[in-house]
């Protein structure tokens, strides 16, 4: 089979390209070189909604996020992730930080978000009792919002595929060439896989594929951003995701009410030398720490239930995403770095990809099939007694709770395992299952068995998140016990 | 279909603590109930098939599935009623001052039920890697000891074939045992501490009978491997702070981590129950009443024990409490009981005289010899104990005539 | 011949000094009770342990029963009663003291259940 389209890359780009093209008559196809959808530069981001006015007016950057900012609380209504327009501070605490933040407010007017309202110390205080008391001013962007950037990309790639979009996951594209109008893609495994166009939404890995392909020449370097999460507890849990007045290289280190009820502090940004370098360190939390204690009150080490790290995909000495037909090989759209804000903008980034394979002569002709919509995920913890109780005459599940910190169910579990996402990962990223503060200690291994139960794979094989990365070593007896 | 019960009592979570309570209520006369997320009696002994429990309460050395056992027979022999496979979402406090709870289970689906008290036996969770933000990679083959011994006796599966421990408390060191005894290559216990934070007779038949060696005053630096792990960094400490030039690292495919347990208190916060920083449990008083009336907690969920033994006495005492409580005949406590040197915490808080009370304590010291005194609010000395080999692995725990005086209690180190 | 050990009989872990004093005779202090000068003479002539193990189970949903030995083992017969109880595949139930392995190496010693079985 020919595929119209084939995306690399099932991240926040690639899912939103895929889920933008099952709304035509198009035979695409969404391949990853992980397990799963988000698995990627995706899922480990700060999760907000931007407020528009961090990147300059002429910028692609500026022009796909604010095009996007608005479009969330429909893509919410229609594929049901956890995204909450919480608002967004920007706040100074010096007069040279007020007079960066002047810039920042302007800059956002100049894009178009119209509704930034500026604040007096005593307003940026009413609005978030949790700022430090030496705040200067700033601020308050209302379009700003907290999102779950893993449930998003799973459900914009949920949403494709069930609308005819093909998946192939663990398919790690390592050479393509084009011929006769064909691209033939081949994956690690030595699968080909063909089609007439190839979008590069790879990621990290966006300049290995364009090199496989013979296209552009170009470098990502990865700049890490290492994250701290605080106890649902914290009293530092703010109402508005806070930022400081951002530095050259990033938006600085925000504090975040994740909208998962935690609260995030970070992220960094460090370029590092491997795209695998998803290393924490104790300097980076210390550093951070000492960031965000002078911004809101209440913020405590001990409150600290994990940590990670996030690499973006930056091409250096061009701040802006690179989002193009290549100029050296056909029917090759780049969609490359796209780090900050890449979540925020990636709705955008679907129907610009989507212009530009247009351009490039695909046809575009709408679907006339009715579009198959998704069910909202069952969140057994937002339910009240009475509604929990008439659904558990239908499923018995809904009542049976897993994850005892995040009130998790079995019937979510299994509704996880059911959309494909048969890691613990997976299952955690689409559930929240294991995000509270014991992380999995009292239901990992429930959870596992749920998943090898529903799957079919042996309890023994199940992996964190696909690959080598395997739980279990076997089963008991399976190492010999020697003498001293 | 909500299903509505009205008992006396609701003892939440089946462990040591609640059977131990369950079967005191029971006999005092109140109906009671006792909810458990498991689909068994026992708790967290059903995976400690460990030997070690029992030596108090029931004159024998028992694994933790026969305590278990044995205590689930006490509870059921009293005629307390169980639910298992039930999570009690949350706490109402009605303006009776009576309790309800919504259970969830699948058999039942969603139950009301109404009390007069509740006994939080509920356990303590452990503190995990992320608690502690050890820095390094997130690949797979990282767990807390206690689930690594759920998966090994529970789930008959092994997590690794070489490992390193993390932190020497009890679970970690009987994990040492029990991975060897799996044919698991238990290379190092890494612990922060100069000295080690499990009971030493562990040291000896869970380390030295495997020749695991225990690096003291050591910090986990770094983690390795990119989907497993490979391996983990550690540096000793010098002045409090690692000494990055002398790294050592051990090649591992799976970490274990045993640093400390922290009494669950999801279900008490939203009532405003106050939180002692000293134990992360409750503030009770000597009917192990907290300052929420009808709320009671014992075992775990209150200071984090070292025997099993103490947690069934301390929840069977509560239970009394809560008995005399029903029947409008319990003292009451306010006199306060306060530490000085080297005591952490002491457990209650707040006492009534004229009872014979035991105070618990967890010692910040480590000494051949101690001595313990009790003075009144007038610095008067009203009670003296000599303690033998003190560390803070081991709970302390005394009885006293209360006195209608405030208490302060002080452990000194006997040269 | 001065030998210092931690009595394992009980939780409070008491330091032990053994020492030979004839044959046959030993000193032994550090105990706070007599089970503390018996665990000393039994460690310094034939080192024994308690055993606790899961054995794999062959039924849907239950993976292993919890075993232990009815009295401490001589140490060298550990790791081969290990191996054997791995090797097996538990399907019939039974009651908590029930004997799994009766009379182990010809020791006197018995595995049993710890907990029931199904």
């Amino acid at each position: 089979m020919i595929y119209d389209v084939a995306i690399i890359g099932a991240g926040a780009s690639g899912g939103s390209t895929a889920y933008q093209l099952s709304h035509y008559n198009v035979n695409a196809i969404l391949l990853e070189k992980c397990c799963d959808a988000s698995f990627g530069v995706s899922k480990a981001n700060s999760g907000i909604v931007h407020g528009g006015f961090h990147h300059p007016t002429t910028s692609l950057k500026a022009k796909l996020e604010v095009e996007s900012i608005k479009k969330f609380d429909a893509l919410k209504a229609e594929l049901h992730f956890p995204f909450d327009r919480c608002g967004i501070l920007v706040a100074a605490f010096s007069e040279e930080e007020l007079d960066v933040c002047r810039k920042l407010f302007e800059q956002g007017k100049a894009n178009g978000i119209s509704n930034l309202v500026w604040c007096s110390k005593e307003d940026m205080l009413r609005r978030e009792p949790k700022l430090n008391s030496h705040v200067t001013g700033g601020f308050f962007a209302p379009d700003g919002g907290v999102i779950e950037p893993y449930a998003y990309v799973q459900r914009l790639v949920e949403s494709a595929s069930a609308n005819g979009v093909a998946l192939g996951f663990n398919s790690k594209v390592v050479k393509g060439e084009f011929a006769d109008g064909v691209w033939n893609l081949t994956d690690e495994q030595g699968s080909i896989i063909q089609a007439r166009y190839v979008v590069n939404a790879a990621g990290l890995y966006a300049d290995k594929v364009s090199e496989a392909c013979g296209a552009e020449k170009f470098t990502i370097s990865p700049r890490k951003g290492e994250e701290y999460l605080l106890d649902r507890e914290s009293p530092a849990r703010p109402n508005h995701v806070v930022f400081p007045v951002p530095s050259k290289h990033s938006k600085g280190v925000l504090v975040i009410p994740t909208v998962g009820g935690t609260t995030m502090i970070g992220p960094t940004a460090d370029v590092v030398e491997e795209k695998t370098d998803d290393y924490t360190t104790a300097e980076n939390f210390s550093r951070i720490l000492k960031l965000v204690e002078p911004m809101v009150s209440g913020i405590s080490a001990r409150d600290v239930i994990t940590s990670f790290s996030g690499l973006r995909p930056v091409i250096l000495e061009q701040e802006d995403f690179y989002i193009a037909p290549s100029e050296k090989v056909a029917n090759f759209i780049q969609v490359a770095g796209i780090q900050s804000p890449g979540l925020t903008a990636s709705p955008a980034i679907g129907e610009y990809v989507t212009r530009l394979l247009a351009e490039a002569g695909l046809k575009l002709e709408k679907r006339t099939a009715p579009r198959v919509t998704l069910s909202p995920a069952i969140e057994a913890r937002k339910l009240a007694a009475t509604e929990l109780a008439q659904l558990h005459a239908e499923n018995p599940a809904v009542t049976d709770w897993v994850c005892r910190c995040e009130k998790i169910s079995e019937a979510e579990i299994v509704e996880a395992v059911r959309h494909g996402h048969t890691t613990l990962d997976g299952v955690k990223f689409y559930t929240r299952s294991g995000m509270g503060r014991c992380q999995g200690g009292f239901c990992s291994a429930r959870i596992m068995r749920i998943i090898a139960r529903e799957s079919g794979i042996p309890l023994e094989e199940l992996t964190k998140r696909g690959g080598n990365s395997y739980l279990l070593a076997g089963k008991l007896g399976s190492l010999e016990v020697k003498g001293n | 279909m909500i299903e509505y019960i009205k008992r006396d009592v609701a003892v939440i979570g089946a462990g040591a603590a609640g059977l131990f309570a369950a079967a005191e209520t029971m006999k005092g006369g109140c109906s009671t109930i006792v909810i458990d997320r498991e689909q068994r009696a026992g708790g967290i002994l059903n995976q400690c098939i460990h030997n070690g429990f029992g030596l108090h309460c029931f004159k024998e050395e028992l694994t933790g599935p026969e305590f278990a056992a044995k205590a689930f027979e006490l509870a059921r022999s009293a005629d307390a009623e169980f639910r298992f496979g039930t999570t009690v979402r949350s706490i109402k406090r009605n303006d009776d001052g009576t309790f309800t709870l919504e259970m969830l289970s699948r058999a039942h689906g969603v139950t009301l039920l109404d009390c007069k008290a509740v006994i939080m036996a509920v356990g303590c969770r452990e503190r995990n890697r992320g608690n502690l933000a050890v820095p390094g990679r997130r690949p797979a083959g990282v767990w807390t000891a206690g689930t690594a011994q759920k998966l090994l006796n529970i789930e008959g599966v092994i997590p690794g074939k070489s490992a390193v421990i993390v932190g020497s408390g009890d679970i970690g060191l009987i994990m040492a045992r029990r991975m060897s005894w799996c044919g698991v290559k238990v290379q190092a216990v890494i612990e922060i501490m100069p000295r080690p934070s499990g009971l030493v007779r562990n040291i000896a038949q869970c380390l030295d009978d495997f020749n695991i060696p225990l690096h003291l005053s050591h910090q986990v630096v770094n983690i390795h491997g990119t989907e497993h792990v490979t391996g983990v960094d550690a540096a000793p400490l010098v002045d409090g702070k690692p000494d990055m030039e002398n790294i050592k690292h051990f090649d591992c495919d799976t970490i274990l981590f045993s640093v400390g347990l922290v009494p669950s208190n999801e279900l008490m916060l939203p009532l405003g129950v106050e939180i002692d920083p000293n134990t992360g449990g409750a503030k009770v008083d000597s009917n192990g009443e907290t300052n929420v009336p009808g709320i009671f907690v014992a075992g775990n969920a209150l200071h984090v024990h070292d025997l099993v033994d103490f947690v069934a006495e301390e929840a069977a005492e509560t239970a009394h409490a809560v008995v005399r409580k029903l029947n409008g005949t319990a003292p009451c406590p306010r006199y306060a009981a306060n530490t000085r040197n080297n005591l952490r915490y002491v457990a209650p808080l707040k006492f009534a005289s004229g009872e014979k009370i035991h105070f618990r304590f967890r010692p910040t010291i480590t000494c051949e010899k101690a001595i313990l005194t009790a003075c009144d609010a007038g610095g008067n000395e009203i009670k003296r104990w000599t303690k033998m080999f003190v560390c803070p692995a081991e709970m302390i725990q005394i009885e006293l005539d209360a006195p209608g005086s405030d208490i302060t209690f002080n452990l000194e180190e006997v040269k | 011949m001065k030998k210092s050990l931690i009595c394992i009989s009980c939780p409070r872990g008491c330091h032990l000094e053994i020492s030979s004093a004839a044959a046959g005779e030993w000193l032994v202090s550090g105990n706070q009770c007599p089970r503390g000068k018996q665990y000393a003479i039994q460690e310094a002539t034939d080192p024994r342990r308690m055993l606790t193990a899961a054995v794999p189970a062959k039924v849907d949903g239950v993976p292993c029963a919890s075993v232990r030995s009815t009295s401490p083992l001589p140490v060298a017969l550990i790791p081969e009663l290990l191996n054997t109880l791995y090797k097996m595949r538990l399907d019939t139930p039974a009651k908590r003291g029930d004997v799994l392995l009766a009379n182990w190496k010809d020791s006197g010693i018995d595995i049993i259940f710890s907990a029931d079985f199904l």
